[in-house]
């Protein structure tokens, strides 16, 4: 079963000293699914994301990606597989141009040209999904200028230069004003479908509308699994977001 | 960036300036070096003070030519000796150079020197191969070699102190190799049985493991100074060792300004040098007290301090005696030096530029009120090859950590 | 990258101009300036693109210099061998430092080159028999090629200026490298580095022991323009005053580091002419630039000139 799937989390638990953020998550996304993740701050998403991007290191359990157990690959071998990840801090090199963050985005896994200008790094490809984003304009300004808007689709644009096979969304749309929110919704839906996406965020809205399959994250578990609809409805993750359910 | 450019040149045409300041030919231009900052300074100090002491009694002119006397600072950095070596050759029209003082500075003066042909006279320095085997004919030492002073005392150590097992402790480096080295030549000659030799790095604190594991001799020797003497006087005092053997030094233990830090505790300490600041003659006398009328009683003129004394005097003198700055001249003068009144007793330079002088073993004794050191014996006209043959000694590999052989029995002695 | 164009002509009409109309001095004193300013290059390209601020620059070219010397001096090996073997024994030294410091982050690793450069030095001062000890190794000359003599001032002026200049110029290349942009990100963002599919310590090693090569270079020259091999370059204070001379140039920038030691060298020797208390001085001044300026001359004549450009271009 694991082969069919693009990422397969397997009772996967972590904890910081005696706070556990993860005690056993269960996921399951097939290839091209659109999966949201959700859950009250504190319930364990980002230590998720960290341990599937492999910046963290799970205490127990294992994650399969396209088959592919790697659970104990480094964050750049997992990237190199096709895994891409935003952050809900933007993380981007603010000193230089966006055109010089582009042209770091797809790292090889190899040192990269000691000789070759960073400019050749920047190719028709990259500047096309540049422009998707918007971001033709703004490519020769420094990037601690932007705002926190066009901070967010350049780090999609980032990510999506790498054309990763499973894309984890953390956030996206946090800060965003709402033109630039139905502008990024618009983005999201025509990735292709080779992209599987698992999304963190906050507005209801655009989480049901944009995925297919919503996972609900509490306590370091995947307490309620289903379809928007089913989710909408689930009694026990109402009472969560009101704050009834204590465990 | 024309802004860059502008202070680039604002740069350049500054030190053009200072490049072509041009010397005026009726004058005689004396370069003083030594350490006057960091931590070597006390021996810059010394020269400098014996320097202004000598420029006052030369007074403003020498055949025909004023004198003008620039100090520089060599920070006790061989690279900085070389920087303002070259600086006094092509900046400033320097026409005989007086020092540097320190061991490794005198090196890179001597290195320098060789190729530019400056004469110089180096002061406190003390490395041997200066005036030996890596000699050069513009270069004179107003001062000593390591193994100097020492040929004097292993003999005296042995015939009057009775010591023949010396246990030394030394700084790990080519000087105290070499007053070593000079130590054991005469000490064996002279029936001595044998010196065991333990070096620490130099920049020692701690002396508890040397001297709780000292093997057992006649008398123990510090074979070093500066901090690292004051922590294992102090220490070897602390451990009682004083109570089962004697603690004598090497030249510079007792010699350069370490006795008020040491007390009391110092007293009927004994070492040998060239120099004694508890000198009687006539000639000392006189340097001296003039020394305490221009720089104050609380500083006792001391061997970096006659030492540059005298070597401002034998620059002064080449010149007189050459009739201009003319450098052949100068250095032959240089090197025919003789100077029977120097403070510390007379001296002539020996074929190779070293001075041949007395030898004082001095015993650290207490002088209305202060310190001193005190001479009890004196060994005439020692040259710094000992009683040997010049040829033959050089012909033997420098004094290193290991050599000459720690035992008397060593037939190395023999074919001495 | 700005245009620096004028900058690199301007530099080499005064690199051709100078042994030409200045005296024997002012062009030791270039020398001088140009080696250090090589060392001064090695550490700003750790602390400009990864902000690595190393205390262990100074004695890469330690280590190559006393290579030189015990190798030529010593052992009379031909300079021919000497060199580059001096440049390779440095570069191992980088390589082997480089993985010890490549894990380390900023403070750390500030520590962790102070504790290496302090450990060269005290091995350069107490391995006496095969470095001369605090008395080093003296006669150090550089060959006759071909009927030249590189000891000449002007003539090893001249060499010592085309190295500077290449080297200058394959840094600047790097700078503008897609390498050398992933050593900018690797300063602002590690991780994410990572992230993107950058082998990070990789690239901060070859940084590392490029940067040693540099300092190595440095160290040839110095030991040869010297003439003497000492412990005294391989002290803290040396280090020290590379990275001040950097700090105060700019080292984010290709040319800061070398207007940092131009201006450096012209203060010392104008300064200790007239009084001994130079150190003072120096400090004093350079503490007022820092203040004034803590990114370094280079930056605010950029900063400068950026403003020019943009009011020329709102004006027109």
């Amino acid at each position: 079963m694991n082969q069919e799937m693009a990422l397969n989390v397997a009772g996967v638990a972590k904890s910081f000293g005696s706070l556990v953020v993860a005690s056993d998550v269960h996921l399951s996304v097939a290839p091209g699914e659109r999966r949201g993740l959700i859950g009250v701050n504190g319930a364990g998403k980002t230590t998720l994301f960290n341990m599937i991007a492999g910046e963290l290191r799970p205490d127990r359990g294992d994650i399969h990606f396209f088959g592919e157990r790697i659970t104990r690959d480094s964050v750049i071998r997992r990237t190199l597989k096709g895994l891409g990840r935003t952050y809900q801090v933007s993380t981007l090199v603010p000193t230089v141009s966006v055109r010089e963050n582009l042209a770091l985005a797809r790292g090889s896994g190899r040192l990269p040209s000691l000789w070759q200008p960073w400019q050749e790094a920047v190719d028709d490809d990259l500047l096309a999904t540049a422009d998707q984003l918007g971001l033709t304009p703004l490519l020769d300004d420094p990037v601690s200028e932007l705002s926190h808007g066009t901070l967010r689709q350049l780090e999609l644009a980032m990510v999506l230069a790498r054309k990763p096979r499973l894309l984890l969304l953390d956030e996206p749309a946090a800060g965003l004003s709402r033109v630039e929110r139905q502008g990024l919704m618009d983005i999201i839906r025509e990735l292709p479908r080779e992209v599987t996406l698992v999304m963190i965020e906050h507005d209801m809205d655009m989480v049901l509308e944009l995925s297919e399959r919503i996972s609900v994250l509490h306590h370091g578990e995947v307490f309620a699994e289903g379809d928007p609809a089913e989710i909408a409805a689930h009694e026990g993750v109402r009472d969560i977001y009101l704050g009834r359910a204590n465990g | 960036m024309t802004t860059s450019r502008t202070l680039m040149i604002g740069g350049v045409s500054a030190l053009a300036l200072a490049a072509f300041q041009a010397q005026a030919d009726d004058t005689v231009h004396v370069g003083v070096i030594g350490p006057t900052s960091g931590v070597f300074s006390f021996f810059g100090e010394q020269q400098r003070m014996g320097v202004e002491l000598a420029i006052e009694e030369v007074g403003d002119s020498v055949a025909g030519h004023n004198i003008e006397v620039t100090f520089y600072d060599s920070q006790g950095d061989p690279e900085v000796v070389v920087d303002r070596l070259r600086a006094m050759q092509s900046r400033d029209d320097v026409d005989i150079v007086v020092g540097p003082v320190l061991g490794s500075t005198g090196l890179a003066g001597l290195d320098w020197a060789r190729d530019s042909g400056m004469p110089t006279v180096i002061s406190y320095s003390a490395p041997e191969d200066i005036t030996m085997r890596d000699r050069a004919e513009n270069v004179v030492r107003a001062g000593w070699t390591g193994a100097q002073p020492m040929f004097a005392f292993g003999e005296y150590v042995v015939e009057e102190l009775g010591h023949k097992e010396i246990v030394m402790v030394g700084q790990d480096y080519s000087f105290p190799y070499n007053q070593i080295g000079g130590f054991l030549k005469s000490f064996c000659a002279a029936g001595g049985e044998s010196v065991e030799r333990i070096w620490h790095p130099t920049g020692t604190s701690d002396y508890s493991s040397i001297l709780a594991t000292l093997p057992e001799g006649d008398a123990v020797m510090y074979n070093g100074a500066g901090s690292d003497g004051l922590a294992f006087f102090q220490q070897y005092h602390d451990f009682g060792v004083d109570q089962r053997m004697p603690l004598i030094g090497g030249s510079n233990f007792f010699a350069v300004g370490d006795l008020p830090e040491m007390g009391d505790a110092a007293l009927g300490g004994m070492s040998a040098l060239q120099y004694a600041e508890g000198l009687e003659t006539e000639n000392f006398i006189a340097f001296r007290d003039a020394f305490w009328e221009m720089h104050g009683e609380d500083t006792m003129p001391l061997a970096p301090a006659e030492h540059g004394y005298v070597a401002f005097r034998m620059a002064i003198d080449a010149v007189e005696e050459a009739g201009s700055t003319d450098r052949e001249p100068v250095i032959s003068a240089l090197r025919a030096t003789e100077m029977p009144d120097a403070p510390r007793g007379p001296f002539y330079l020996d074929d190779y530029g070293n001075p041949v002088q007395n030898i004082y073993i001095y015993e650290v004794q207490e002088r209305d009120g202060r310190l001193v050191n005190v001479p009890v014996e004196t060994y005439e006209e020692v040259s710094q090859f000992g009683p040997y043959d010049p040829e033959e000694y050089m012909a033997n590999e420098p004094d290193s950590r290991n050599f000459p052989p720690e035992d008397c029995s060593d037939p190395f002695y023999d074919e001495l | 990258m700005r245009n620096d164009t004028p900058i690199i002509i301007g530099l080499i009409a005064v690199l051709l101009l100078w042994p030409l109309v200045m005296g024997d001095y002012a062009v030791s004193q270039g020398n001088r300036a140009m080696i250090y300013a090589l060392m001064a290059l090695s550490f700003s390209v750790l602390a400009g693109r990864l902000g690595w601020f190393s205390l262990c620059q100074t004695s890469f070219a330690g280590i190559s210099g006393y290579t030189v010397a015990i190798l030529g001096v010593k052992y009379g090996w031909p300079a021919g061998a000497v060199i580059p073997t001096a440049i390779l024994v440095a570069v191992a030294f980088a390589v082997v430092f480089g993985l010890l410091t490549v894990r380390s982050r900023k403070v750390s690793f500030l520590m962790l080159t102070l504790a290496l450069g302090q450990m060269v030095w005290a091995l350069s001062f107490q391995w006496v028999d095969m470095t001369g000890g605090y008395n080093g190794i003296s006669g150090i000359r550089m060959p006759m090629v071909l009927g030249i003599n590189f000891n000449d001032d002007r003539i090893f002026f001249a060499l010592l200026a085309v190295v500077t200049l290449l080297m200058f110029l394959g840094v600047r290349r790097l700078y503008q490298s897609r390498f050398g942009l992933l050593l900018l990100g690797i300063q602002e963002n590690e991780e994410r580095m990572r992230a993107l599919g950058h082998p990070v310590y990789l690239a901060r090693f070859v940084a590392f022991v490029l940067a040693g090569a540099i300092a190595a270079v440095a160290g040839v020259f110095l030991v040869f323009d010297m003439g003497i091999m000492s412990p005294s370059p391989l002290g803290l204070d040396h280090a020290v005053w590379v990275l001040t001379a950097a700090v105060l140039g700019g080292y984010r920038t290709l040319w800061g580091p070398a207007l940092g030691v131009v201006i450096l060298v012209a203060l010392e020797a104008l300064v200790s002419q007239f009084t001994d208390r130079h150190t003072m001085v120096i400090g004093l001044v350079l503490l007022l630039c820092i203040l004034l300026m803590p990114r370094g001359l280079a930056e605010v004549f950029g900063q400068f000139r950026n403003r020019k450009a943009k009011s020329a271009t709102a004006s027109s």
